[in-house]
């Protein structure tokens, strides 16, 4: 078990080893100081203390579904599968470590969340609450779980990353349309529908709407989908 | 020797057509089996079959190796399978070292033997998308060195490598068989390099054994010689008269089959006939001319 967080520390180095990762990570951070730099300057801005939030992540999310899809795309692009497949590692264990791989890129992300949060909070003269870390993360956390092993899921069946990008969000915008159908219709049973993860999945970072249902759906669903990749990849000729 | 790996009956199909059909053979510990084959004939399908990249077919493949040499650090085989493909932003030391973590031990000094051993010191720290063929060809060598296997699955390995690196490459796999008693399956389109290093030679061709050779075979059975004479008139009038069986005769050069041990009392036979012969040499069928024998020529399959 300990094998499979040092897999994943080596996965999270490589992710650093590219440039374009701090090409991206940076250009996003900086474009949204800037945009949080703005927003400090309108009168008022006091009143929503986490408008940065609305700002940053809906596009935040976007660039996690991209780095799930090419943690295992890439792999396949370079050819460097032989040599991953053929290491004294189960293609289970190799799987896993790339979720929690991202699971800690999301993280980053969070950090930077908290940061842009802690810079507004401080132009508009309010106190940095730490507090917000640990909710940040954990978010970022219970998203990441499932938004990984979801996409994992299907770049195991597509492996180009276009494809899987495209295809991967397609049917999360189909599931929750089905989803918001269904609610209409079993109005009593809403909270059991709002469980599964598809529900409110493009609002989920910014309206979280956290409950146990919630809670317990996105870590299913994602161990659901963790489970049909791994098998799906465990059988299949490479 | 004792047997570290066994292929049996291993039969892949791809839609309707066998990429292996049946395959079977062993490899020995310290054995350096070679595989050859016309192109298409399954060499490459054998080998990820063997490595595990090849998931569903039908037949076993077992690998009997003593679990204690199986530790961290060591692993059960290193391979190289076509051209070797590496994380291209990271460097060639990167990429070792990521490859070399997944094995479990990171031996630094081991590590920067093999890049010694494979000729890559200068280019190890630039980054893998700057390097030439031969070069990610080395690499592959070394990513397939690293962590002590006991068994080295090759494709092709001296592909690409300048004569040097070839010679080089080719006694340390002996080195290794020989003293570590590695086992090594090696595929390879050059059979020169195949005849001097393999100690028994698997022949595939649509996906079936043909044969396997034993590089190593002294047979007792008649051994071929040349002669070569002007007086092919007087020579053969000879040779029937003893009934020496001629193999071929083309220009000025007769082969006949003849048992070593009685070679000596037939060239005293040619001289006490007065027949004048200008050499005699052994002939020995090279692998070439057994692979064309068995293979047909070198059609894609």
């Amino acid at each position: 078990m300990f094998d499979i967080f040092k897999l994943a520390w080596l996965e999270f180095k490589k992710i650093f080893a590219k440039k374009s990762t701090y090409i991206y990570l940076g250009i996003m951070s900086l474009t949204f100081f800037i945009i949080i730099d703005q927003i400090i300057k309108v009168p008022g801005a006091g009143k929503n203390v986490f408008a940065v939030d609305l700002i940053f992540r809906p596009i935040v999310q976007f660039v996690i579904i991209f780095q799930a899809v090419t943690i295992l795309a890439e792999e396949f692009r370079f050819g460097t599968t032989t040599f991953l497949l053929t290491s004294p590692k189960t293609r289970t264990e190799i799987l896993l470590s790339k979720v929690l791989t991202n699971i800690l890129y999301c993280f980053v992300i969070g950090f930077i969340n908290f940061l842009l949060l802690a810079y507004y909070q401080l132009g508009i003269g309010q106190k940095v609450v730490v507090e917000y870390f640990y909710s940040i993360m954990t978010l970022y956390l219970i998203y990441g779980w499932f938004i990984n092993n979801y996409f994992l899921f299907v770049t195991i069946i597509f492996k180009s990353r276009a494809t899987s990008f495209v295809t991967g969000l397609f049917f999360l915008f189909v599931f929750e349309d089905i989803l918001k159908v269904l609610m209409d219709k079993f109005s009593m049973a809403k909270n059991f529908i709002s469980a599964i993860p598809f529900d409110n999945i493009f609002y989920f970072l910014v309206n979280p709407n956290l409950n146990s249902y919630k809670v317990y759906g996105m870590i299913l669903g994602g161990l659901i989908f963790f489970v049909a990749a791994a098998f799906i990849f465990e059988k299949r000729d490479v | 020797m004792s047997e570290i790996m066994k292929v049996a009956a291993v039969t892949k199909k791809f839609q309707k057509q066998f990429a292996l059909n049946n395959v079977s053979f062993d490899l020995n510990e310290g054995e350096i089996l070679g595989l050859v084959g016309p192109n298409g004939a399954g060499k490459t399908t054998l080998m990820r079959t063997i490595v595990g990249l090849i998931r569903n077919f039908d037949g076993k493949i077992v690998c009997n190796v003593d679990s204690k040499v199986i530790d961290k650090g060591n692993r059960l085989f290193g391979c190289m399978i076509e051209t070797p493909k590496f994380y291209p932003y990271m460097s060639g030391y990167q990429n070792l070292k990521f490859f070399a973590a997944m094995n479990g031990k990171l031996d630094r000094k081991k590590l920067s033997e093999i890049i010694t051993l494979t000729g890559l010191s200068s280019a190890i720290q630039k980054k893998v998308k700057t390097y030439s063929l031969g070069m990610t060809q080395r690499l592959g060598l070394a990513q397939a060195f690293l962590g002590n296997p006991k068994l080295l699955i090759l494709d092709e390995p001296t592909n690409s490598l300048d004569p040097n690196g070839v010679k080089i490459i080719r006694q340390y796999l002996v080195k290794l068989a020989t003293e570590k008693k590695v086992s090594i399956l090696i595929s390879s389109h050059t059979l020169s390099e195949i005849e001097k290093i393999c100690n028994r030679v698997v022949v595939l061709k649509k996906g079936s054994v043909m044969e396997i050779l034993d590089m190593n075979e002294k047979t007792v059975e008649d051994t071929i010689f040349a002669f070569e004479t002007n007086e092919l008139d007087e020579f053969v009038s000879l040779l029937k008269k003893k009934n020496i069986v001629i193999e071929d005769i083309t220009d000025n050069i007769i082969k006949i089959r003849l048992q070593k041990e009685n070679l000596a009392p037939f060239i005293k036979d040619v001289v006490l006939k007065d027949i004048n012969f200008t050499s005699v040499y052994e002939v020995r069928e090279t692998l070439e001319e057994k692979f064309y024998d068995l293979t047909g020529g070198s059609k894609i399959v």
